[in-house]
C-alpha cells in the first residue's frame, strides 16, 4: 500500500470519528422548548374542546340528571349552619332576601322544583356573593354590610340564581375536572403538587365562570329586577360602586373573571 | 414550591449533564484517535490461521454503564407523548458503546488485532419499576491476538 493511499484512508477515520452520524446535531435545549410548547398547547386545545363538549351537555342534559350529579356534588360540601354564628343585624336582610328568593323562583320554570335556594352568610369582608353547587346562596359579610339597598341586593340574589338557573355552577366543576384531568396528563401522573395546587384553589375559584357566563347572569338578574320593580336604578349605582371599588387592588382578583364593571353597566342601561 | 424545584432540577441537570457529556465526547475522539493503528475486525471468524507465528491469544473486554440525567430523561418523557427520535437518549447509547470499545481496545494494547469483536448492551435496570434510572450498559468483548 502506497504512503499516499494510506492518509487518505487514515484520514478517512478521522473523519468518522469526528463527525458522528450516531448522535443527532440537535441540542436537547431546542428539543425541550418544543415539545413543551407543543403541549401545552396540545392541553389548551383538549382542554377549550372537552370544554365546549361538556359545556353542550350540561345545557341539554334533564333536570333529573342535573339533580342527579348535584345530590353527587354536595355530598363532599359540609353543610355549615353559618347563620347561627353570623350577627344577628343580618336578619333583617336575610329575612328580606328569603322572601325575593321564593319571588324569583316562582317566575322562572328554570327555578322550580330544584334547590332550597338557602342563603347564608359568609364570613369575609370581601364584596362578593356566590352559590355552591346544590342552589346553596353564600353572602359575604363585606356585601351585607356595604349594601343596604334593596333592589340591589335582589340584583345580587337573581343574579347568583341566574348563574345556577343557567347551570354555571355545573360548567364550573365541569372545568375544574378537565383542568384537573388535563395537569394530570401534562405531569403524567407523576407529580401531585401541580393537581393537588388547583384543587386547593378553593371555593372562589371553583366558582369562577367566564364572561360571557356573567353576562347571561347579569341580563338574567336585569330583568328579573325591572319586573319587580320596573327600573334598574339602583343596580347601576351598584354596579358603579363595585366600579370604583376596583381601583383598590384588594378586589381585583375576584372580580377578573367578570367582565369590565363599566362594560356591565352599559350592558344594564341599554336593557331597560 | 414543588414546581420551582422541579425547574432548578431541570436547569441544574441540564448544565451539568452538557458540561459532563462535552467532556466525555472530547476524552473519547481523543482516545479513539490514539488508537486509531489498532485494527479490530469481526469476520465470523470459526478457525484462523495466520501466516504470521501467533505467541498469545486472550479473551479482552470492556464495559461501561452510562446514565442520563433528569433533564433528558424529562425530555425523552415529553418525547414519549408524541414519539419520533429519541434525540436525548441517542448520545447517552452513543457515549456508552464508544466507551466499551474503548476500554476493551485500551486492555489489549501490546496486541495486534483483536478479532471477532462483538458489541452487546445489558439491562441493568428493572423496567417494570418507573423509579428506575434509564441507563445503558454495553459491552465490547474480542479476541486479541498477539504475533511474534
Amino acid at each position: 500500500m502506497s504512503k499516499n493511499n494510506q492518509d487518505s484512508l487514515e484520514a478517512r477515520y478521522i473523519a468518522m470519528i469526528e463527525n458522528n452520524v450516531n448522535v443527532s446535531k440537535s441540542s436537547d435545549l431546542k428539543e425541550f422548548f418544543i415539545l413543551v410548547a407543543g403541549i401545552i398547547g396540545f392541553c389548551i386545545i383538549l382542554f377549550f374542546s372537552a370544554d365546549i363538549l361538556s359545556g353542550v351537555f350540561i345545557n341539554n342534559m334533564s333536570d333529573k340528571t342535573q339533580a342527579k350529579i348535584e345530590n353527587l356534588m354536595s355530598l363532599s360540601v359540609i353543610p355549615m349552619d353559618l347563620n347561627s354564628m353570623a350577627d344577628k343585624k343580618y336578619a333583617e336582610q336575610l329575612d328580606f332576601l328569603n322572601k325575593q328568593k321564593l319571588i324569583i323562583k316562582k317566575s322562572n320554570p328554570k327555578l322550580q322544583g330544584k334547590s332550597r335556594f338557602d342563603i347564608f352568610v359568609y364570613p369575609s369582608d370581601e364584596l362578593n356573593a356566590f352559590v355552591i353547587p346544590n342552589g346553596t346562596i353564600y353572602f359575604t359579610r363585606g356585601m351585607l354590610n356595604t349594601i343596604k339597598n334593596k333592589q340591589a341586593l335582589t340584583f345580587v340574589l337573581a343574579h347568583e340564581m341566574g348563574h345556577y338557573a343557567n347551570r354555571d355552577h355545573l360548567k364550573g366543576y365541569s372545568r375544574q375536572i378537565i383542568a384537573g384531568v388535563v395537569l394530570s396528563i401534562l405531569t403524567s401522573g407523576q407529580s401531585d403538587s401541580l393537581t393537588s395546587f388547583v384543587q386547593n384553589l378553593g371555593m372562589f375559584n371553583s366558582l369562577s365562570y367566564s364572561r360571557n357566563q356573567e353576562r347571561n347572569a347579569d341580563l338574567f338578574a336585569n330583568s328579573v329586577v325591572l319586573k319587580l320593580y320596573g327600573n334598574n336604578e339602583s343596580a347601576i349605582k351598584f354596579m358603579q360602586l363595585i366600579d370604583n371599588k376596583q381601583n383598590i387592588p384588594q378586589f381585583i382578583h375576584y372580580f377578573s373573571t367578570h367582565p369590565a364593571p363599566s362594560e356591565r353597566i352599559d350592558l344594564l342601561k341599554h336593557n331597560k | 414550591m414543588d414546581l420551582l424545584l422541579f425547574f432548578l432540577l431541570l436547569v441544574l441537570t441540564f448544565c451539568s449533564g452538557s458540561i459532563i457529556e462535552k467532556n466525555h465526547f472530547k476524552k473519547i475522539i481523543k482516545r479513539e484517535k490514539a488508537l486509531l493503528r489498532s485494527p479490530m475486525v469481526n469476520f465470523g471468524v470459526k478457525k484462523w490461521s495466520s501466516k504470521r507465528k501467533v505467541i498469545d491469544t486472550k479473551l479482552v473486554y470492556g464495559e461501561a454503564v452510562i446514565s442520563a440525567d433528569y433533564f433528558k430523561c424529562f425530555v425523552a418523557g415529553l418525547k414519549n407523548l408524541f414519539g419520533g427520535r429519541m434525540t436525548s437518549f441517542e448520545s447517552v447509547m452513543d457515549r456508552a458503546r464508544r466507551e466499551a470499545i474503548l476500554r476493551m481496545r485500551e486492555s489489549a494494547i501490546g496486541s495486534h488485532l483483536i478479532l471477532n469483536v462483538k458489541v452487546e448492551s445489558i439491562m441493568i435496570n428493572d423496567p417494570k419499576n418507573p423509579q428506575s434510572v434509564p441507563q445503558c450498559a454495553v459491552m465490547a468483548y474480542g479476541t486479541a491476538v498477539t504475533y511474534e
